[in-house]
């Protein structure tokens, strides 16, 4: 049961009637009965790892709660990192760790999505415990409940114990407005994903997949629309996942503020997958000294931890080679570009700089191999030396892979979405259409929720990107 | 929260008001980028003699121009399986004493079960447009409401056609011959996927669900007093040169399931895989195995001349 499939609005429906109906101390058990359906729907095996995380940190921040012995404390909170890192570092590594005759039988057991999110949730509750953050929660149905939120599971955001579990508990009465502005962040990140990144998904599937057939400017082209898609698809799924959870009344971290507005590499990650980012300055960043420590040491710091920011999302070298790229240019720019300007131009000029630095590291990400994205990088501006014959063949390549109507519908979308975003970058695209006149008000919904239906790519479901990290 | 109920269903309603009326439009505004393979099922004539169903090869090598007394059922990509269910639907448009061809092609009868294969599901949808559900493998009513209730759901750029009025050009696969290079070169692609794919352990994957397939199509023509013929279209050289010299093992392998087919069935088998009055004129081909216009034209009327005429003979 996905996000964009017909079965999970089904599903929230039922869920969201019988929440509101119910009286408020039974909610965390039909919250918890939700997210284990939810969560069952993906596959029956993936609720072992699911109940040891569980399990591990419940009882681990229990047993640091119970004493003062720094030891004890200590050896609780390595057991507890490690029983909870366990499955995800299996599933994720399956091909280093484990011998190839158990890959197979294990993979019934071994979840493929959302075993990161709710991990990181889980290691993050039992660090917060051991550092006095928080108190660990003694009621194993509540942060069972916690854990497994099913708008988060998926892929997050890594959304803290802190945050969640008092919201949980306090008693809450339905809120219009609450509820409402749910609705339409969860239809904005259905535009995202469905409209735009399931559309534009089609050229750059068409390139990456046959990369060795191109050359010129179409790999340009599909590098952009790459960083256009996964941009789309995941923050419109963390708006789909942040409005969900709008309607049971929980407010979840903001997982993206328009990051392809920033200014520098800094700002950027300031503003892109924020519950991650976060989650590493606080549990790994700060841990190994931070920004505390000498120049040196501190920017050790920063690459080790994009470093390891890459390995997460997946067992590959172009993975790592994401995170160093990105842990270098933090670095560079802290060394070499410390002063603030309000100059315009040169707020542009950065913007646009950053896009384009992480459009290059984006094609390390999408590309199958090392050897693929350097394919890219050499063959990008082949035939440049004749412009108007490398646009055009560069313009036909992508073409070539629907027909020009499909093309420019494409096009027309994503001027639609840059004028949205640019709105929800300036004003809050929510705020500003609630804020219409009636009438124009339910006119843009109907439209939006028109486009929604008529655009998304031939009804068909693609899976969210980040379902495999 | 019944005031949120009532404004959602309010928006639900308007929403799907206004989708019912842009899918009518949709389906009542004529315009050639609407019409699809599938289309022919909408006016399958009364009292069919001469019918055949089938592949890719079935749909490019029998055109029987506007003789309302033929029908071809054949569809690209169509399993024996499918060519069964929609012979079900339709056996009361066949007259009785007519005739079936059963296009038999060398990767008829291998290969993994229909539904696993991986391009299963998005074949499937295009019977949803004329078959009932019935007949649908795998019907799913999500796809039958997209597929036959609101088709602008899936009609994405389509739609847009539509309502612009823009006539796609169309580039016909008969418009020109390519020349030698190009199907010596198909011929190679052709051998790995219809012969080597299908090859484990040294011998081909057997489809045993085809081969039932073929069976039933057979016993349902004589249940109707149609006389089934089982047949292979004519190929280029370039074609069976390749699976002869690359693949030696598997033409008499194909030729002894054949045989046995119509050994046990009846029904009887003309090969013109190998007629040098089409193999070896590549200007009849649009690839190495699929006849352009011209080539179909004058296979079919080849057929009818032959076949037909001898099979009627009392």
């Amino acid at each position: 049961m996905s996000f964009n499939s017909v079965i999970f609005a089904f599903f929230l429906i039922l869920v969201f009637i019988l929440y509101w109906i119910m009286p408020h101390k039974y909610r965390w058990l039909l919250l918890l009965t939700g997210n284990f359906c939810f969560t069952l729907s993906l596959g029956t095996g993936y609720i072992v790892a699911l109940l040891t995380v569980i399990i591990a940190s419940y009882s681990t921040a229990l047993a640091i709660c119970k004493t003062n012995e720094r030891r004890k404390r200590l050896r609780y909170l390595v057991a507890g990192i490690l029983l909870c890192l366990f499955f995800l570092l299996i599933s994720k590594y399956r091909i280093f760790l484990l011998p190839a005759q158990l890959i197979s039988p294990l993979s019934y057991i071994l979840p493929s999505v959302g075993i990161s999110f709710y991990t990181f949730s889980a290691v993050g509750y039992i660090i917060d415990v051991y550092k006095n953050k928080i108190t660990a929660e003694k009621h194993l149905g509540k942060y069972a409940a916690f854990l497994t939120f099913f708008p988060l599971i998926l892929a997050g955001p890594i959304e803290r114990a802190g945050n969640i579990l008092p919201q949980l508990k306090a008693k809450k009465v339905f809120d219009y407005s609450t509820a409402t502005y749910g609705l339409k962040q969860m239809a904005w990140g259905y535009f995202k994903k469905l409209v735009i990144a399931d559309t534009v998904a089609v050229y750059v599937d068409g390139i990456y997949d046959n990369l060795f057939h191109y050359r010129g400017l179409s790999l340009i082209m599909v590098s952009v629309l790459f960083s256009i898609q996964i941009y789309c698809d995941f923050s419109g799924y963390s708006n789909i996942a942040a409005g969900t959870a709008r309607l049971f009344g929980f407010h979840v971290m903001d997982n993206f503020k328009n990051p392809y507005f920033a200014g520098s590499i800094k700002s950027f990650w300031q503003k892109w997958h924020i519950s991650l980012s976060t989650w590493f300055r606080d549990y790994i960043y700060i841990p190994l000294g931070g920004n505390r420590s000498a120049k040196a040491r501190s920017y050790f710091n920063l690459f080790t931890t994009f470093l390891i920011s890459g390995a997460w999302h997946g067992a590959g070298w172009t993975y790592l080679a994401w995170g160093g790229l990105h842990g270098t240019a933090q670095i560079v720019e802290d060394s070499f570009c410390k002063r603030k300007t309000n100059n315009l131009l040169v707020r542009v000029i950065s913007t646009v700089g950053v896009f384009c630095f992480c459009t290059a590291a984006w094609v390390f990400f999408r590309a199958a191999s090392i050897n693929d994205a350097i394919y890219v990088f050499r063959q990008a501006f082949a035939g440049i030396t004749v412009p108007p014959r490398w646009i055009q063949t560069g313009v036909s390549d992508l073409i070539s892979l629907t027909d020009s109507l499909p093309f420019f519908v494409m096009l027309a979308l994503l001027f639609l979405f840059a004028l949205l975003e640019i709105i929800d970058y300036r004003r809050n695209l929510i705020v500003w259409i609630s804020n219409k006149a009636p009438i124009w008000r339910w006119a843009a919904y109907v439209i939006f929720v028109l486009v929604i239906i008529l655009f998304s790519q031939k009804g068909e479901a693609a899976d969210f990107i980040y379902f495999q990290y | 929260m019944k005031k949120f109920l009532l404004k959602l269903f309010v928006l639900t309603l308007i929403s799907l008001l206004s989708l019912y009326y842009i899918n009518e439009l949709y389906v009542r505004i004529p315009n050639p980028a609407k019409i699809t393979e599938t289309d022919k099922f909408q006016s399958v004539p009364d009292s069919i003699m001469i019918s055949n169903i089938g592949s890719s090869h079935g749909y490019h090598s029998f055109i029987y121009e506007e003789n309302p007394q033929c029908f071809n059922f054949a569809l690209i990509s169509q399993s024996f399986a499918y060519d069964y269910r929609i012979l079900l639907q339709y056996q009361d448009n066949l007259a009785e004493d007519g005739i079936m061809f059963i296009p038999i092609s060398y990767f008829s009868l291998f290969g993994p079960p229909e539904t696993e294969q991986g391009v299963f599901h998005s074949k499937n949808k295009q019977y949803y447009r004329f078959l009932r559900p019935e007949f649908i493998m795998e019907f799913d009513y999500r796809v039958y409401i997209m597929e036959k209730v609101f088709p602008v759901l899936v009609a994405y750029d389509d739609f847009i056609r539509v309502f612009l009025g823009y006539v796609p050009k169309t580039v016909s696969p008969h418009a020109e011959t390519p020349d030698e290079s190009f199907f010596l070169s198909h011929a190679k692609e052709r051998h790995q996927a219809h012969i080597l794919s299908n090859k484990h352990d040294g011998g081909w994957i057997m489809n045993n669900s085809e081969l039932e397939a073929v069976y039933d199509i057979i016993e349902l023509c004589k249940s109707k007093n149609i006389t089934p013929i089982l047949i292979t279209v004519p190929f280029t050289q370039a074609y069976t040169n390749e699976i002869a010299i690359n693949s030696p093992d598997f033409l008499p392998e194909f030729d002894n399931i054949i045989k046995e087919i119509s050994e046990q069935s009846g029904a009887e088998y003309y090969d013109y895989s190998h007629d040098q009055r089409f193999s070896n004129d590549y200007g009849l081909f649009f690839d190495s195995d699929h006849m352009n216009e011209t080539g179909g034209l004058q296979f079919t009327e080849i057929v009818v001349t032959e076949i037909v005429e001898r099979s009627t003979k009392p």
